[in-house]
């Protein structure tokens, strides 16, 4: 790569082969990109010499989307700037750069500043009036404020109220994707005309010849009847292109919000109390989020508590608690109480055991802080132990469940999750979202054959959850640590149409190679 | 400015001594996340701003619930500010307090730590006085660290700061510990006395919901200037300052310091020659 002056980093130490998973990966070059236009001319270059590229936001996947098995790595991180502002129809948007962490973005919008040297002129005067109104807030909130805002579109995150203000691609407007030739198009969501024809022609083909039905394994990387080109592009893990550039819609702060912690001594009780939660009737309140801990979760964040100094504002968690449940609420409509929702929780709370003095409770953004920040470190504390154990053992890697199951009992698919890891004397955390029984399994592996064991009865439970009618990918995505329930479930007409899109989009298969099918997986589907 | 007057006696009658009556003193503060400051006023941002209670002030009300429980006492929380401050003292009720005023007048805003510490020390005398005031360290606004000392020094009252345990003993004294860099001082003062505590450490509670769902349904005390046994206006708010801000400015550290090599008598020439070469300009 010595004909072009781009600054190649090829010292393998240098190089970033890893991202939250601990999946470890291969690569020549390490390319960070100071602007777009460095990144578009090295893409061209790559294209042009058949090179395979992976694009690194903040590396924050934990299932390897993020780690190479390329010759160029692309680090995006540089590329974080806020660009500008728009408002109409009474809704602000801003336009960021795809490395933009969700945290900065997060940041500049509760503080009303920005870096505005390079903004045009409707961008400030947008800023002036942004100023004086009501704080308004980027909705969409997963645990890892580290993340990229490009990578977010990319596995196409959720916060742990989803349900209630939908996942990244709701609160996108539109996109600059880069594709893997290096040209740059500006798809939008109330039009598919695109600055390109041949593309737009191309991704209105795609849409209309390959839409099947829901497929509930890589259905996020096949078109569906109904979805416009940003809900397809949504979720692709970078393979048929990467995103630049993001205009986000923003919307009005709640002001009245509430957070509750509960523990409970018997996991159990706290099995029955979420089902009995999602049955209540709240009349001013909605119920944004209904997070489960269970023990293990909670000696984590103890430990890691302990050891880092975080979570300073919070108070030491009870050792009797064996699983605790966090529930987040905000106002039905401004100025209705939800005082008579809180009772009634208070009440139901008291009914499954809980004492007085093991409930949290706080109000307005400040105090939820706490708590987000207590269900954010939790994920952080099981990477790292997943990463210990990674350096005593190379073959452990993270492995998690991230499926849906809304047909069973939340009671119900705990035991069998805890029975089943128990059989195989495998030690695991669990924790996630209550609704439709989101939970994320953990495996805190500490060999090869444990990991073997994990593997089997992830594929166990997966093939449970489709007999369901749920779903086995969600809002972790597949990355490269998943590929193995593709390779076990996604059926031969799904690869098949996954492969063919691929290739109208990248016909040298150079973006992002590895992501989602494996090796395996591209041979047979080929056959 | 006239001289500060209306000193009013604090100490309590024998009748209402049954009961040991704290107040805690506490601030509602912008979110340590997100201070802004008007470059041009100097003054701190405080309209549509996330806050928060000042976290030194959520040690100052543990320490006070501690006490209440070891001895029965009654806590009272009192705060100065807009009354959007409501929300901090529903807070200090969460977090234990019996009772909580909110002390609010235009003639108390834009005060300074001086003037702060004399409508504190006014609305303890309004409440009756007390035996034990407990005060965070600081503000993570102003960071003066000053209230607690002058408001002691206006009482004429025993100042005990860094404190991070207390006990109440029977003659009327309280025992302490205090935590100093590297070392722990025990010390006991006869009550009355002001107590500031020490760092913010970990957080020791976190109200519980019912708490939370009480304190709302509790009155809060409003108290304004005419409630005052001094009611003159020039010594309260920014009138009755004695410092301004004149100037907020981003500050310039250096982003890396000098590096010598050389023996230590080498090192001290040159650092010597560096420190005439700066004081010459």
């Amino acid at each position: 790569m010595e004909e072009r002056s781009f600054k190649i980093i090829t010292d393998p130490n240098e190089i970033c082969l890893h991202d939250e998973s601990y999946f470890k990966g291969k690569a020549k070059y390490f390319f960070r990109a100071e602007n777009k236009k460095e990144l578009v001319d090295a893409v061209k270059y790559c294209y042009e010499h058949g090179l395979t590229m992976t694009f690194q936001g903040s590396r924050t996947s934990i299932t390897g989307a993020s780690a190479p098995l390329s010759d160029v790595v692309f680090d995006l991180s540089c590329l974080n700037h806020i660009l500008g502002m728009r408002k109409s129809d009474g809704t602000y948007r801003v336009i960021v750069e795809a490395g933009l962490t969700l945290g900065d973005l997060q940041a500049a919008l509760a503080a009303k500043s920005f870096e505005t040297s390079s903004w045009d002129e409707e961008s400030r005067e947008t800023l002036r009036r942004f100023t004086a109104e009501q704080r308004q807030v980027f909705p969409i909130t997963p645990t890892e404020t580290m993340a990229s805002l490009g990578g977010m579109f990319m596995c196409n995150a959720g916060g742990m109220d989803s349900d209630i203000v939908g996942s990244m691609v709701d609160s996108v407007e539109a996109v600059e994707l880069l594709t893997a030739d290096g040209r740059l198009l500006t798809i939008r969501r109330e039009d598919a005309e695109m600055d390109d024809g041949d593309f737009s022609e191309m991704l209105s083909a795609v849409i209309r010849d390959h839409s099947m039905a829901h497929s509930a394994v890589i259905g996020r990387f096949l078109p569906e009847d109904g979805k416009g080109p940003l809900e397809f592009l949504a979720g692709t893990e970078g393979v048929y292109g990467v995103v630049t550039e993001l205009t986000l819609t923003l919307c009005p702060a709640a002001e009245g919000s509430w957070g509750i912690l509960a523990f409970f001594f018997e996991e159990d009780s706290c099995a029955g109390f979420c089902e009995k939660m999602l049955q209540r009737p709240l009349a001013g309140s909605v119920l944004i989020g209904l997070e489960f801990y269970d023990q293990k979760a909670l000696q984590i964040i103890t430990a890691f508590r302990k050891e880092t100094g975080r979570l300073a504002a919070l108070p030491e968690i009870d050792q009797r608690a064996a699983a605790a449940v966090y529930l987040e609420l905000a106002e039905r409509d401004p100025g209705v109480s939800m005082e008579d929702d809180l009772f009634d929780i208070l009440e139901l709370l008291t009914e499954y055991g809980v004492e007085e003095q093991m409930t949290w409770a706080g109000t307005g953004r400040t105090e939820i802080n706490k708590f987000r920040d207590l269900r954010h470190v939790l994920p952080q504390a099981v990477n790292e132990i997943v990463a210990r154990k990674n350096s005593l053992c190379p073959e452990v890697i993270k492995l998690s469940t991230d499926f849906q199951t809304p047909k069973r009992r939340f009671r119900e698919w705990l035991n069998r999750l805890r029975t089943d890891a128990r059989r195989e004397e495998l030690p695991v955390v669990i924790f996630g979202h209550v609704r439709r029984q989101h939970l994320h399994c953990n495996f805190l592996c500490d060999d090869a054959a444990q990991v073997e064991r994990a593997k089997e009865l992830i594929c166990q439970w997966a093939r449970m959850t489709l007999e369901d009618g749920g779903r086995i990918m969600s809002e972790n995505g597949i990355g490269k640590t998943k590929r193995y329930l593709v390779d076990r479930f996604a059926s031969e007409e799904e690869k098949r149409e996954l492969i063919a899109i691929k290739r109208m989009f990248d016909e040298k298969w150079l973006l992002n190679p590895g992501n989602v099918l494996s090796e395996d997986a591209l041979k047979s589907a080929k056959r | 400015m006239a001289a500060e007057s209306g000193k009013c006696p604090v100490g309590r009658r024998p009748e209402e001594c049954q009961k040991m009556k704290i107040i805690v003193c506490v601030k509602q503060v912008p979110s340590t996340q997100n201070v802004k400051i008007d470059l041009a006023s100097g003054m701190l941002i405080r309209d549509g701003t996330e806050t928060e209670t000042n976290p030194y002030d959520t040690v100052a009300l543990d320490l006070a619930a501690a006490i209440k429980k070891e001895t029965g006492a009654s806590v009272t929380a009192i705060t100065m500010g807009p009354p959007s401050a409501v929300k901090t003292l529903r807070e200090a009720l969460a977090r234990g307090a019996d009772e909580a005023c909110l002390l609010s007048d235009p003639a108390f805003a834009g005060a300074d730590v001086y003037a702060t510490s004399y409508t504190l020390f006014q609305a303890v005398q309004f409440l009756g006085g007390c035996d034990l005031i407990i005060c965070g360290r600081q503000s993570t606004d102003a960071n003066t660290a000053q209230t607690a000392p002058q408001l002691a020094q206006r009482l004429e009252w025993p100042l005990l700061a860094w404190v991070s345990k207390t006990e109440i003993q029977s003659c009327g004294q309280i025992r302490i510990t205090q935590n100093l860099d590297d070392t722990e001082s025990i010390l006991t003062c006869k009550l009355p006395c002001v107590i500031m505590t020490g760092s913010m450490g970990t957080a020791q509670s976190m109200p519980s919901l019912r708490a939370q769902l009480e304190a709302k349904r509790k009155n809060i005390q409003l108290i304004t200037l005419k409630d005052l046994c001094d009611q003159d206006s020039a010594h309260y708010g920014a009138k009755g300052s004695r410092t301004a801000v004149v100037k907020t400015y981003a500050s310039n550290p250096h982003a890396h310091g000098i590096e010598y090599d050389g023996t230590v008598e080498e090192i001290a020439d040159r650092l010597t020659e560096w420190i005439a070469e700066y004081k010459n300009g």
